[in-house]
C-alpha cells in the first residue's frame, strides 16, 4: 500500500495505535532527576512552612510575652497610680508625725495650744466642734490678715490640692481661710464644707473622737496645703501681724508674741508648718512618731484635758526628737527671716522650691519600693529548625523544635536550665548506620535504606555560662554564652520505612511504634546572644549542636541533630 | 506496632505518595512511566524535552496527588496533567521554535523497521517528533488524545481555522515522511540502517 494513498482514516489509526502502543523503557538517569526534583521542592516546602510556621509561632509568643509584660506592667502602673493618687493619704503617716512633733513647740511658748478649750476635742462631735474651734478663731483674726490669707488660700492652697486630689485638703483650705476671714458667713461656709467634707468617706471613716487627731489629719491632708500655709505664715511674719492670725509663726520669730486664743488654729498651723521638713526630720524616727501620735490619741480620748497636758510633756521627752526639731527650727528661722526681707511673692516660690526639693525624697522610695523583685528564675520560649542526620553529612529535610525551658541564675554569669522540646526528626539510615533488630526479624534481610520519621520530646539539663556582658546604653546587659549539658528523649511516635536497591528483597514496608523514654543519650553544646527587650523579656539566638553517646528508637540509630534556637525569655 | 504488607496496589502507592514518602513515589514513577514518556515523547521534539516535560509532569501528580479524584482512571488523570504540562512547556518555549515546514521530513534517518509490515511503534511516533511543534501539537491533541478544534483552538490560543488547517498540514506532513520512508526502505532492499 502507497503511503501517499493511505486514507486520512488509516494514517490517524496508525499513529493512534502506536501512541497506545509505544512503551519506552525506563531510564534511571530520568528518575535520578526526578528525585533530585522532589528534594528540591520539598527542600522548598518545608522550609517555607518552617518559616511560615516560625513566624506564626514567633508572633504568638511575642502578643503572650507582651501581652503578659503590659499586664504587669499596668498592674504595677496601677500600684503606682493608686499610690501616686494616694499620695496624700501615703504622706499622712509622715504628716501626721508633726503632730507628735506639735508639743515640741510649747516650750517655745506656744501656750496657745494647752488652752484648746475640750469642748474643741469633745468626742464623736468633729463637723460640728470644729465649726466651733473655727468661729472662735475668727473671732481673734485680724481682717487685713484674712484677707491676705484668704486672697493667698484662694490662689495657692486650692490649686495645690486640687493637683492632689484630696478633697479633704480642699476643705481644709477653705477652713483655713474662712478662719482667717473673720467673717461669719466664711464660717458658715467653712461648716458646710466641713459637713461635705465628713462626708466624704475616707474622713468620714476615720474620724476621730477627738477634735485633735482631726486637726491633724486636716493638716495632713496633703503637703501641698503647706506652701499656701507657709506662705500665710511668712505674709504675716513680714507684716508684723504675727500673733493673732498665725499661731506658728511667733514660734519661730518671738516668742514673746503668741495668740493663746487660737488654739486650734495654732494646732493646725504648727502641724502644717511642720509638714513641710518633716519628712526628713521625722524619718528617722518614724515608729516613735507613730506610736507617740496613737498614745495621744488614746490620751485625748479618755481624758482630753489632763492626757493633752500629760501626753505633750512626755512628747516633749525624747531628746532625739527635740534636737531634730531644734535643728529644724533653726533652719526654718533662717528661711523666714531671709524671707522676710523679699517681696510678697517670693516665698511663694520659695516654698514651692523647697517642697520640690523635700517632695522627691518619698516619691523616689515608693516606686523603688513597687518596683517587683525579679528573681533568678526565668522561662524562656523556644523555636528552631531541627536538622538531624547521622554522621555529619547528608541533612534532609528540616525537622522542628518548639520548646519551653525554665532557667535559674545562680550567680552573675551561671545558670541552670531544664524543660521539654518537642521536636519532629527527619532522617535517613543506610546499611551500617542502624541496628536491624534481629530479635525481631531474624535473619531477614535488612532493608538497604531506613527513612525515620519520629516525633519526640527533648528533655535537657544544661548549665549555662556567659561568658561576656556587654552593657548597653539602656542599662540592660547583653550577654554572650556557652551552654552544655545532657538531653534525653522520649520517641512518641517512630516511623520508620524501608527501602530495597533490589525488589526481591523487599520483606517488609514500613514499622511503626514508639520506645518512649532512650534515657540520656546526647551531650548538648550551644552558643549563643541574649539581649533585652524590655527588663523581664529578652530574646536570644542560640545555635546548637547534640552528639549522640547512644543509639536511639527501635533501630538505635546516632542521631546528631543541630540547629539554632530563637528564643523569648520571661524573667519571673 | 505494625508491620508493613506485601508489595503495594496503585491505591497503596498513591497513598504513599500523599504522605510523601519517597519510595512509593519512586514506585509510581516508575510503574508509570513508560505510559508517560510515551505520551511526553509524542509531545516534543526530543528524549531530553520529553524527559523534563516528564518530570515536571510527574512533580504536578506528586504535589497535587490529593485533588485526584480515586474513582476515577488514575492514567487518565496522569495523561491529562502530562498534556497540559507539555502545552505549558511549549507555550514557554514557543519563541524558540520555528515553524518548519514538511521539507525537514526529508532529513528523517530511516529506522530498522520491518518494510513488509509496518514501521515500529516508535518510529512513527519519531515521525509525530519531527513534526512542527504547532502541527505536532495538533496532531497529537486531536487525533490521539481526542481534543476537538475548539478546544485545541482554546488551549493553544489560535483560531478553529488554524487548528484544522494544522491538522491537515500535520497528516500530510506525515503521509510525505511515511511516503519517503517507504521509498527509502524499498530502495535499500530490506537493508537495515541504523539512525544517526
Amino acid at each position: 500500500m502507497s503511503m501517499q494513498e493511505l486514507p486520512e482514516d488509516n494514517l490517524d489509526g496508525l499513529f493512534r495505535k502506536s501512541a497506545e502502543e509505544f512503551d519506552p523503557t525506563f531510564d534511571p538517569a530520568d528518575w535520578k532527576d526526578m528525585n533530585a526534583k522532589l528534594d528540591e521542592h520539598d527542600r522548598k516546602a518545608l522550609w517555607g512552612q518552617w518559616i511560615t510556621k516560625s513566624l506564626i509561632a514567633l508572633v504568638v509568643l511575642l502578643f503572650i510575652g507582651v501581652g503578659w509584660y503590659s499586664w504587669q506592667v499596668m498592674n504595677a502602673g496601677g500600684a503606682s497610680t493608686r499610690l501616686r493618687s494616694g499620695l496624700p493619704a501615703g504622706t499622712q503617716p509622715t504628716a501626721t508625725r508633726p503632730t507628735s512633733n506639735q508639743p515640741t513647740k510649747q516650750p517655745q511658748g506656744q501656750s496657745g495650744i494647752l488652752n484648746t478649750s475640750p469642748a474643741d476635742r469633745s468626742p464623736g462631735l468633729v463637723t460640728e466642734s470644729q465649726p466651733e474651734n473655727l468661729a472662735r478663731s475668727t473671732e481673734n483674726n485680724q481682717k487685713a490678715k484674712a484677707e491676705t490669707v484668704k486672697a493667698l488660700a484662694a490662689n495657692e492652697s486650692l490649686p495645690a490640692s486640687k493637683e492632689t486630689g484630696n478633697t479633704g485638703a480642699v476643705a481644709n483650705t477653705n477652713r483655713i481661710s474662712s478662719k482667717k476671714a473673720d467673717l461669719p458667713g466664711m464660717s458658715h461656709t467653712a461648716q458646710k464644707r466641713l459637713k461635705a467634707n465628713s462626708d466624704n468617706s475616707t474622713l468620714a471613716h476615720t474620724a476621730p473622737t477627738n477634735g485633735l487627731p482631726l486637726k491633724n489629719r486636716e493638716a495632713t491632708g496633703t503637703i501641698a496645703d503647706s506652701p499656701s500655709k507657709r506662705l500665710v505664715k511668712r505674709q504675716s511674719n513680714r507684716d508684723g501681724q504675727v500673733p493673732a492670725s498665725v499661731p506658728g509663726t511667733p514660734v519661730y520669730t518671738s516668742a514673746g508674741v503668741k495668740s493663746s486664743n487660737q488654739p486650734v488654729l495654732d494646732d493646725k498651723q504648727d502641724v502644717l508648718t511642720k509638714t513641710r521638713p518633716n519628712p526628713t526630720v521625722v524619718g528617722g524616727n518614724e515608729s516613735q512618731s507613730l506610736a507617740t501620735n496613737s498614745a495621744l490619741r488614746s490620751r485625748s480620748t479618755a481624758n482630753p484635758d489632763a492626757s493633752e497636758l500629760s501626753l505633750r510633756s512626755e512628747v516633749l521627752n525624747p531628746p532625739e526628737i527635740e534636737s531634730a526639731e531644734m535643728i529644724e527650727v533653726d533652719r526654718l528661722n533662717l528661711t523666714v527671716n531671709s524671707l522676710s526681707a523679699k517681696s510678697l511673692r517670693w516665698p511663694a516660690f520659695d516654698a514651692l522650691d523647697n517642697q520640690v526639693i523635700h517632695t522627691p525624697e518619698t516619691d523616689v522610695k515608693q516606686p523603688a519600693k513597687a518596683k517587683p523583685k525579679v528573681s533568678g528564675l526565668s522561662l524562656r520560649a523556644l523555636l528552631s529548625p531541627d536538622l538531624t542526620t547521622i554522621g555529619l553529612k547528608n541533612f534532609s529535610r528540616p525537622g522542628t523544635n518548639l520548646g519551653l525551658v525554665a532557667e535559674y541564675r545562680f550567680s552573675n554569669r551561671w545558670s541552670i536550665q531544664a524543660g521539654g522540646v518537642w521536636n519532629k526528626k527527619v532522617y535517613s539510615a543506610y546499611g551500617s548506620e542502624y541496628a536491624w533488630p534481629m530479635s525481631i526479624y531474624g535473619t531477614q534481610r535488612a532493608p538497604d535504606e531506613v527513612v525515620g520519621t519520629c516525633n519526640m520530646v527533648d528533655i535537657p539539663v544544661n548549665v549555662r555560662y556567659d561568658i561576656l556582658l556587654i552593657p548597653r546604653q539602656s542599662g540592660r546587659t547583653s550577654r554572650l554564652f556557652t551552654s552544655a549539658g545532657a538531653t534525653g528523649f522520649v520517641l512518641l511516635k517512630e516511623r520508620y520505612d524501608y527501602q530495597y536497591n533490589n525488589p526481591a528483597h523487599i520483606y517488609k514496608w514500613y514499622w511503626q511504634g514508639k520506645t518512649g523514654w532512650n534515657g540520656f543519650s546526647h551531650l548538648n553544646f550551644s552558643v549563643g546572644y541574649e539581649q533585652h527587650l524590655t527588663r523581664r523579656l529578652a530574646w536570644q539566638v542560640e545555635p546548637f549542636m547534640k552528639m549522640p553517646l547512644k543509639g536511639v528508637g527501635f533501630f538505635k540509630i546516632n542521631l546528631i541533630s543541630t540547629g539554632a534556637f530563637l528564643s523569648l525569655r520571661y524573667k519571673l | 506496632m505494625s508491620n508493613g504488607s506485601p508489595p503495594p496496589a496503585l491505591h497503596e502507592l498513591l497513598a504513599g505518595c500523599l504522605r510523601n514518602q519517597r519510595r512509593s513515589q519512586e514506585l509510581l514513577y516508575k510503574q508509570f512511566y513508560g505510559y508517560a514518556m510515551g505520551i511526553c515523547l509524542r509531545y516534543t521534539s526530543t528524549r531530553e524535552e520529553a524527559s523534563e516535560v516528564l518530570n515536571d509532569g510527574f512533580l504536578k501528580v506528586f504535589t497535587r496527588l490529593q485533588q485526584y479524584d480515586a474513582e476515577q482512571p488514575f492514567k487518565g488523570w496522569l495523561r491529562r496533567i502530562l498534556i497540559n504540562t507539555a502545552l505549558d512547556h511549549y507555550r514557554h518555549e514557543v519563541r524558540h521554535y520555528h515553524h518548519e515546514d514538511s521539507s525537514q521530513a526529508e532529513q528523517i534517518p530511516a529506522g530498522d523497521a520491518d518494510a513488509n509490515s509496518q514501521l515500529a511503534y516508535e518510529e512513527l511516533m519519531l515521525l509525530i517528533q519531527q513534526l512542527s511543534p504547532a502541527y505536532r501539537l495538533v496532531f497529537n491533541l486531536y487525533v490521539i488524545d481526542g481534543y476537538s478544534h475548539e478546544e485545541i483552538a482554546t488551549q493553544l490560543g489560535i483560531s478553529v481555522g488554524t487548528s484544522k488547517s494544522n491538522l491537515a498540514r500535520a497528516r500530510e506532513s506525515l503521509r510525505t515522511m511515511l511516503q519517503k520512508k517507504s521509498q527509502y526502505l524499498k530502495s535499500h532492499e530490506y537493508a537495515r540502517v541504523t539512525r544517526g
